[in-house]
């Protein structure tokens, strides 16, 4: 109950016995759903980076060139965060990190 | 800027490892990265096909067999590349403006299936996963923004407003070529 095991006598006999049964079936049923949420989560996972992956390169190379034409261009990334110009000329200098 | 990339076809791992030094301060890498940067146009095709790669496969995950939709999203990221980059984008600027569009993608395919999952019924679980989905998406998007931005600004002729004494107020474009002329 809320989280927490609770054991309740319900005695004995026949009676019993079914509402034990039947409390059982009710655990099992829990069980497999879980497993079942657990499955149907790592299967939405999966098909997430499935999608994910050629993006996150597609975008990883293009940072790459970016970086490269911002390097041949004089700048360099500071502390990487702002690409500032070399030889003190930081005037065009733009915060933001990639 | 976030470097842990595989290598492509045109850009071998040599390149990348001269980008990232030169990226970190290696000033001898640099000739090298100047070498890298003459194939720009070369490897801004080839990347830009592994953008091809990634939209098809976004449209699929999202439209499925509703072969409309799918054709529409296309067609709409074509339009939003052509109006963003303009007549006279480089090669890097169209990439980085691919990159806007297929991030804007992105987290437009995300809601609309975080939409649909709502709307069927949802486990917590997986609401919980396409949650995550739809940040990391929105973060791509408004980094691949800035990025441009960055690019446009730092690399781009800078465009200045003068006002002359009285007369009327005008916009001078490519100041910096225009005064190198004048020299």
């Amino acid at each position: 109950m809320n989280g927490t095991r609770v054991r309740e006598y319900i005695g004995s006999g026949p009676l019993a016995e079914l509402i034990a049964q039947g409390d059982e079936a009710e655990r099992q049923e829990r069980l497999e759903s879980a497993v079942a949420r657990r499955q149907d989560v790592a299967e939405l996972r999966a098909e997430i980076a499935d999608v994910e992956e050629p993006l996150v390169l597609f975008r990883g190379n293009v940072s790459l060139l970016a970086a490269g034409a911002l390097l041949c261009a004089g700048y360099r990334q500071h502390d990487r965060g702002e690409w500032r110009k070399r030889n003190g000329d930081d005037s065009h200098g733009n915060s933001g990190s990639e | 800027m976030a470097m842990t990339l595989t290598a492509t076809a045109g850009a071998s791992k040599k390149d990348i490892g001269a980008l990232m030094r030169a990226q970190s301060g290696d000033e001898d890498a640099i000739p090298e990265v100047r070498q890298i940067m003459e194939r720009l146009p070369e490897l801004a095709a080839e990347i830009a096909e592994m953008g091809r790669v990634a939209e098809l496969k976004l449209v699929e995950a999202t439209a499925g067999e509703n072969y409309l939709f799918a054709e529409a999203m296309q067609a709409r990221a074509a339009q939003l590349r052509e109006s963003i980059a303009g007549p006279d984008a480089t090669p890097l600027e169209a990439l980085l403006v691919a990159r806007v569009v297929l991030s804007w993608m992105d987290a437009c395919c995300v809601d609309v299936r975080y939409a649909q999952v709502v709307k069927d019924g949802f486990a917590w679980e997986q609401l919980r996963e396409y949650s995550r989905w739809q940040d990391r998406a929105h973060r791509r998007f408004l980094t691949a923004c800035k990025a441009l931005a960055q690019v446009r600004r730092l690399l781009k002729p800078i465009l200045a407003q003068v006002n002359i004494a009285a007369g009327p107020q005008m916009n001078v474009a490519e100041l910096g070529n225009t005064l190198a002329e004048m020299e």
